[in-house]
């Protein structure tokens, strides 16, 4: 393992009993991230992209194998230390951008500042995400895109080693998603972040410079992209 | 305010209704408590600062022929700090305009007061040196004659009739619950009143030459008393002692003592029954909004709190409900006490009472809240430590859907329309959101009962007493024993219908070592003013041989029927007799025996002879016989039934206050309950409501389906309802029962249907103040929403 690597995973594995149905999302999964990487995982439903990224943020444990993030092997860490590395390392951003809706943008912000020591400047944050404006209202009185950005302000706001998008442009529109990815690659490349972006949608893949494609929770090709795309020459 | 808090005041804000619903609950218990329990230490607090200053007893006895030289040797013995001797006989007094009453005349010393009982001045002057026949007199008494300082009050001593010149009011700490025995129950200012006369006077009117027949007695600080009371008793043996009080069998300390514990006792249960609804209210509540924010528990656990702040913040509601509703009620709840400390002075007379606010009141209030509130959020909230912050992402787990019991009874579900099926289904399948609404019910229904049992039951018992039980107009009592014929040509009265000789004596009754003073009462055996009922409430006469014995006396004696009781008499020199328990008879206060007259007499080493008579008079004649009957030297006194049946009644006042106060809040929380029960129904299934809005099902299709299902549960909630309100008043009913008063869980049919309407109207009112909550359902919104 390299000083570049953020998470080095080994023969990760996961199962989980659903009712009464019991479901291997992940099998074996060997793989791993290096340091200012823009990393997409691209995935059909169903693939195990979701449970993946759940393991590598420490809101999940695998079942088997081994999850190292910085070299230390998080997959045996106790779900205090799990809390306080999501606390200090990770930033996330959901599909569904799940913000407070009794908080408002700037508050949404505040909520995850307020966990850490060295937190960035929350105006900075808000004029990088270009919501300045819109710095108190409430989510039900933001668009989609706005909302997400408020999402992913709230993630990078902790300055956190990686960001972990599940589906940031899932709910939506072409136009809006593409502001999205605009913002998360700039993250990546002036703010120096790495970030991992999971997605079923395949034309987002063009924007990463690796590629790691899962298919029924195995991984079935890794493609490194030597010329990454800009996201507005991205189309769907 | 850091953000989580934030999210929580805007979270309360949000859901406003169902916060203020759960705090108005807490509020309300903690208020009763608050009330009560301030009383009680005002009563309690006051009594004992009563008694350290007007030094009231330790212990009494009564003797034939106190010599000083016996108080000298009393007052020698170790143990004992004070020892006073005293004359305290009860006479008659003509109160004029008709009147007569029984007072107990007590010996006082001239010019210094009494070392053991001294009487509070309310007005006036105590006694000095100069000056004859003065008398203090109890102020209860004096208000209900309207008699003052300066006026005269004849008494009938020995026959004869004395003025006195009345000095002063007082009162005193022997005299709080002021009844002249064990049997009179109820204290009845215009029969009974206490007189002060001089220690000089006493003995030359009644010819006592230094000679008492009682001694009271305080002790210094003592572990252990009982043996200075043998040794008292030892030393009065010789001048023909008779009987021996301690301080907590006195019988206005013991009535006393009985009410400020069942005060205490009061104080806890009531609001214990509010705290359990308010602690399940905020369990449901808590629990809602749980699962409503699983996914935003998810997402703050993933941005790195830990779940020590998570369940905190979740705490936090619990805690704030409480004190949102204990705080004020803590602060109402003394508000009240003053009134309600106030009122007990009418029926007590503590000249010292005073209301102050304690701290423990303000503790113990918000510790007694928080304990019960607090432990429904930490229940509701453990289960979040257990989710990991991705399992909060997922969707719950479709629940299973099957057949419910009923549907296989095809009979019955083939019946049913379409509405009643869905509506039975739902309350069916959804159990834990049909056990809300159900115990809350179940909980509503029991409190109108517990409420309303009281009346019913007091209702009953007076009843019982006054028109089931007696059948006379008037009791009359001579004051002194008088051949049976005598008695009998009352009859001649023009205007009396009837007239029944009977004999009263006091005794005391033993069985091993139980012991209980009583009154054994001589009726005739066609005797038909005294209705004696057994237990089963049919009707008895008084058998030839032998006794029958209040069924409340029975059990504190421990006798079964043709156990032999040893009675000991405490008129003149008859030796102690036994008499066999011939049967029991209902009484629910004023607990006596009773036999045949001759039989009595007979007993009492004499002829057929009455002390008294019960009377019943022609219509319209009341008014003649009653002063008839006033200028018949011999009576002592003429009671009223009907007077006394009004005079308790007024008494009562302050119960049927508290009665209806506690229906208030029993409303209220009913109402709280069904509101927020509804309230929730209707939040969880936004979702399910606006498919059916979608589908076009009205507004009214979809009120009508909730309302179907609160009234099913209603309905199945009422047999345990009814049952745990039962269970809870024979609880109550157990608090109250004493050496003067016997209660029983008595509900009328009537009760039950109120109850049930009670519950009805609730469910309706609930669902109208829910209303809005159904028409602003935004289908789209709530669809489109997962949180929805």
């Amino acid at each position: 393992m390299t000083d570049e690597e953020v998470f080095k995973l080994q023969h990760v594995s996961k199962e989980y009993k659903m009712g009464q149905v019991s479901v291997r999302a992940l099998q074996s999964i060997t793989c791993n991230i290096e340091d200012g990487e823009m990393v997409v995982i691209l995935g059909p439903s169903g693939s195990g992209k979701s449970t993946l990224l759940n393991i590598m943020g420490g809101m999940d444990t695998p079942t088997h194998g081994q999850v190292y993030f910085q070299n230390i092997n998080i997959s045996t860490y106790s779900a205090k230390e799990l809390t306080l590395y999501r606390r200090e390392k990770i930033g996330f951003v959901f599909q569904f951008y799940n913000l407070m809706p009794n908080l408002t943008a700037r508050e949404n912000i505040e909520l995850a500042t307020e966990l850490v020591s060295n937190p960035l400047d929350l105006d900075e944050i808000l004029a990088k995400v270009d919501l300045k404006d819109r710095a108190n209202h409430f989510p039900s009185q933001m668009s989609g895109g706005e909302q997400q950005r408020v999402a992913i302000a709230r993630a990078i706001a902790k300055n956190p080693v990686v960001l972990l998008c599940d589906e940031p442009t899932g709910a939506l529109d072409y136009s809006t998603g593409i502001k999205v990815l605009t913002l998360l690659q700039e993250i990546n490349r002036e703010m120096n972040k790495t970030v991992v972006i999971i997605t079923h949608n395949q034309p987002i893949a063009q924007m990463a410079d690796r590629i790691i494609k899962l298919g029924s929770g195995k991984i079935v090709e890794i493609i490194d992209n030597k010329q990454p795309l800009d996201p507005s020459q991205i189309r769907w | 305010m850091n953000k989580l808090n934030k999210m929580l005041w805007r979270d309360i804000r949000k859901s406003w209704g169902q916060f203020v619903a759960a705090a108005v609950v807490v509020f309300v218990g903690i208020t009763i408590f608050a009330a009560i329990y301030s009383s009680y230490l005002n009563l309690k607090n006051s009594l004992e600062y009563y008694y350290r200053e007007y030094n009231f007893l330790d212990y009494y006895a009564e003797a034939r022929n106190i010599t000083p030289e016996a108080i000298k040797k009393i007052k020698a013995l170790e143990g004992v700090k004070e020892a006073i001797g005293r004359i305290s006989i009860d006479v008659g007094a003509d109160m004029g305009a008709e009147k007569k009453a029984v007072v107990r005349l007590i010996s006082l010393p001239a010019d210094t007061h009494p070392s053991v009982n001294d009487v509070y001045l309310l007005s006036g002057d105590y006694f000095s040196s100069t000056g004859k026949k003065k008398c203090l007199v109890t102020q209860k008494f004096a208000e209900y004659y309207n008699i003052k300082k300066g006026d005269k009050l004849k008494l009938i001593i020995n026959n004869n009739l004395n003025e006195f010149e009345i000095q002063g009011l007082v009162a005193s700490p022997e005299y709080i619950y002021a009844i002249r025995s064990g049997i009179s129950a109820f204290p009845s200012p215009g029969d009974f009143g206490i007189v002060y006369i001089k220690d000089e006077a006493f003995q030359t009117l009644l010819g006592y030459r230094n000679i008492f027949n009682e001694i009271h007695v305080v002790l210094e600080e003592v572990d252990k008393p009982q043996h200075i009371f043998n040794k008292i008793e030892d030393i009065l043996k010789p001048y023909g002692f008779i009987k021996g009080i301690e301080r907590k069998d006195q019988l206005s300390n013991y009535t006393v003592a009985e009410e400020i514990k069942q005060l205490e006792s009061f104080a806890f249960m009531f609001p214990a029954l509010f705290l359990f609804v308010a602690t399940m209210m905020i369990y449901i509540i808590q629990k809602r909004l749980i699962n409503y924010q699983r996914t935003l528990i998810g997402t703050i656990k993933a941005l790195g709190y830990s779940n020590k702040s998570i369940f905190w913040h979740y705490i936090k509601y619990s805690v704030l409900v409480t004190l949102a509703g204990s705080l004020p009620g803590v602060i109402a709840g003394i508000y009240l006490s003053k009134g309600i400390t106030m009122e007990y002075n009418k029926i007590f007379s503590i000249p010292l009472l005073y209301h102050r606010i304690y701290g423990e009141v303000f503790f113990v209030g918000i510790l007694f809240s928080m304990v019960f509130c607090v432990m429904a959020g930490i229940q509701a909230t453990r289960g979040i430590l257990s989710i990991q912050p991705a399992q909060a992402m997922r969707p719950e787990i479709p629940k299973v859907g099957k057949k419910i019991a009923l549907e296989h009874i095809k009979p019955l579900w083939a019946r049913l329309s379409f509405g009643w099926k869905v509506s039975i289904r739902n309350v069916f399948r959804n159990r834990q959101r049909a056990l809300l609404t159900f115990l809350g019910t179940v909980l509503t229904i029991m409190f109108l009962l517990v409420s309303m049992f009281f009346m019913d039951c007091v209702d009953y018992i007076f009843k019982f007493h006054f028109f089931e039980f007696q059948k006379q107009d008037y009791k009359v009592v001579f004051n002194r024993p008088v051949a049976y014929e005598d008695v009998v040509e009352l009859q001649r009265i023009k205007g009396i219908k009837e007239v029944e000789p009977i004999l009263e004596v006091p005794v005391e009754m033993k069985n091993g070592w139980h012991k209980k003073e009583t009154v054994l009462v001589g009726i005739t055996e066609e005797n038909s003013l005294y209705r004696l009922r057994d237990e089963e409430l049919n009707p008895v006469q008084v058998p030839t041989k032998g006794m029958l014995v209040a069924e409340a006396l029975a059990q504190q004696l421990s006798v079964k029927k043709g156990d032999k009781l040893t009675l000991k008499f405490f008129l003149g020199n008859i030796e102690e007799k036994e008499v066999q328990v011939a049967g029991f008879v209902k009484q629910y206060a004023g607990f006596m025996c009773y036999m045949n007259l001759k039989e009595l007499g007979v007993l009492l080493e004499e002829g057929k002879f009455g002390t008294g008579a019960l009377i019943k008079v022609e219509k319209g004649a009341a008014t003649s016989v009653e002063k008839e009957l006033y200028d018949i030297p011999g009576v002592e006194s003429i009671e009223s039934r009907n007077e006394a049946y009004h005079a308790l009644q007024e008494m009562m006042a302050f119960m049927y206050i508290f009665i209806f106060l506690l229906l208030i809040f029993g409303i209220i929380m009913g109402v709280a309950i069904i509101f927020n029960t509804t309230l929730i129904n209707i939040m969880e299934r936004r979702r399910e409501l606006a498919s059916l809005r979608v589908m076009g099902y009205t507004i009214k299709e979809i009120e009508k389906t909730i309302f179907r299902e609160n009234a099913l549960i209603c309905i199945i909630a009422l047999i345990p309802g009814i049952a745990l309100g039962k269970a809870m008043s024979h609880l109550f009913v157990k608090q109250f029962v004493n050496k003067l008063f016997a209660l029983e869980v008595v509900i009328f049919p009537r009760t039950y249907l109120i109850t049930l309407v009670c519950v009805l109207v609730f469910v309706f009112l609930a669902q109208w103040a829910s209303r809005r909550n159904i028409k602003s359902l935004d289908m789209i919104e709530v669809l489109k929403n997962r949180e929805g």
